[in-house]
């Protein structure tokens, strides 16, 4: 019997705001701190550490610098990051595919 | 994890995607940016009549204007840019001048564009692609053509004889040989490392296939509207960058206007909807053969822009 699709989620990734970094940062060369703070409607505490966990698990670049006198973070996703994502993204169509296959 | 959240979650990542690229895309200003440029072109060629041409004076290295030593060889890096054979005008260097400005100050001004507006929406789009396109083709354009034709094109086709149908076609046959001869010598593997005379064959083949593609590529496109295929290639490399359908239409349609104008005299368009156009005022020509590139720019940047101020507005 094959394995059930869920064993293929990595905890690191499978978390809606860090799928939502990720799939954001993927559609981009770099994405701002900003503007997922405000797309994901989340605090900067909470962003932050989000951006650290992936970074940590080097699926995000985390650059900081400044426009103007402004600081600003820009976090870019890394191959090892694509990677993940398209992996999560795989497991959930399977997992969605296998109910309705079982329905 | 249930199946109700697995498809919430993809619907939602779905929508965040789809949100940042529309966030990401600014594709209408280049489009508005070129087609405009474009559409001023003709006023950059003066008639004879208005602008008498300069007494044509040869430098004391022999070297007419436009023309430039490299490494000891003569050549018009500029010439693919300039007014095409057989169009009389006041200025040629002029017209050079401008295709060449438009060419890399748009493309330059592009690439800084979608940085600006980085810096300004929070999101980035890779411009890569475009920077890569467009230096293959300046160096293309500014490059490789003139160094063969001013240089290796002597050798083979003294005289007018560069000018005729045969030298045309038989540069045809001979680039298809040479393209299907390097790409033999190159894949096909015998199990071994490839032996040094393969290599050496294809390095003639790539040589050979680079000349005669050239002569084709002069004779096909050397009227005047070159800089026009430059800016395809980028369009193009543009719509890739901003995964927008609409943006590969345009660039796609833009491609085929600047074919059109290329290989076809759009004169005789005019001509059947009873606009004459002044055989003696090379403006009009030039104006017939870029309206529809610049139109098909011009709409479709202006289609973009009020699409993307339309979505601004609603969110």
């Amino acid at each position: 019997m094959s394995d059930h699709p869920t064993a293929g989620l990595d905890d690191v990734v499978h978390q809606k705001h860090r799928l939502a970094i990720l799939t954001i940062a993927a559609e981009a060369k770099r994405v701002e701190f900003g503007y997922l703070q405000q797309n994901l409607d989340l605090t900067k505490g909470n962003l932050s550490r989000h951006i650290t966990v992936l970074a940590e698990a080097g699926l995000l670049d985390v650059e900081k610098g400044y426009d103007g006198k402004r600081p600003k973070t820009w976090v870019r996703v890394t191959s090892a990051g694509r990677r993940a994502l398209a992996e999560e993204i795989a497991t959930l169509r399977a997992l969605v595919a296998r109910h309705e296959n079982l329905s | 994890m249930s199946t109700d959240s697995a498809a919430g979650l993809l619907h939602d990542l779905a929508e965040y995607r789809a949100r940042a690229r529309r966030d990401r895309h600014g594709y209408w200003l280049p489009l508005l940016v070129f087609g405009v440029l474009i559409l001023a072109a003709p006023l950059v060629y003066l008639p004879p009549s208005e602008w008498p041409p300069p007494r044509v004076q040869v430098s004391a290295d022999g070297l007419f204007p436009g023309q430039i030593k490299v490494f000891g060889l003569t050549i018009e890096p500029l010439y693919m840019f300039g007014p095409g054979n057989g169009r009389e005008i006041g200025n040629p260097m002029g017209v050079s001048w401008y295709w060449f400005g438009v060419v890399v100050l748009g493309l330059a001004g592009t690439v800084g564009w979608y940085r600006w507006r980085a810096r300004r929406v929070g999101v980035e789009t890779p411009t890569r692609l475009v920077v890569l396109a467009g230096s293959v083709g300046l160096l293309f354009l500014l490059g490789v053509v003139p160094l063969i034709l001013g240089q290796a094109l002597v050798l083979l086709f003294p005289g007018s004889y560069f000018y005729s149908n045969t030298a045309f076609w038989i540069s045809v046959e001979v680039f298809v040989l040479a393209a299907a001869g390097t790409t033999v010598a190159l894949w096909v593997r015998g199990g071994g490392p490839r032996p040094a005379w393969r290599v050496a064959l294809a390095s003639v083949g790539v040589v050979v296939a680079l000349m005669s593609i050239t002569i084709v590529f002069e004779a096909a496109f050397g009227h005047g509207h070159a800089p026009l295929l430059l800016l395809s290639v980028a369009l193009l490399a543009v719509a890739a960058i901003e995964r927008s359908a609409f943006c590969a239409v345009i660039a796609a349609l833009f491609t085929a206007a600047a074919l059109l104008a290329n290989l076809y005299n759009m004169e005789n368009v005019f001509y059947r909807f009873g606009f004459h156009v002044d055989y003696l005022n090379p403006r009009g020509e030039v104006f017939a053969n870029l309206l529809l590139p610049a139109a098909v720019l011009i709409v479709g940047g202006g289609i973009a822009a009020w699409s993307a101020r339309k979505a601004s507005r609603r969110e």
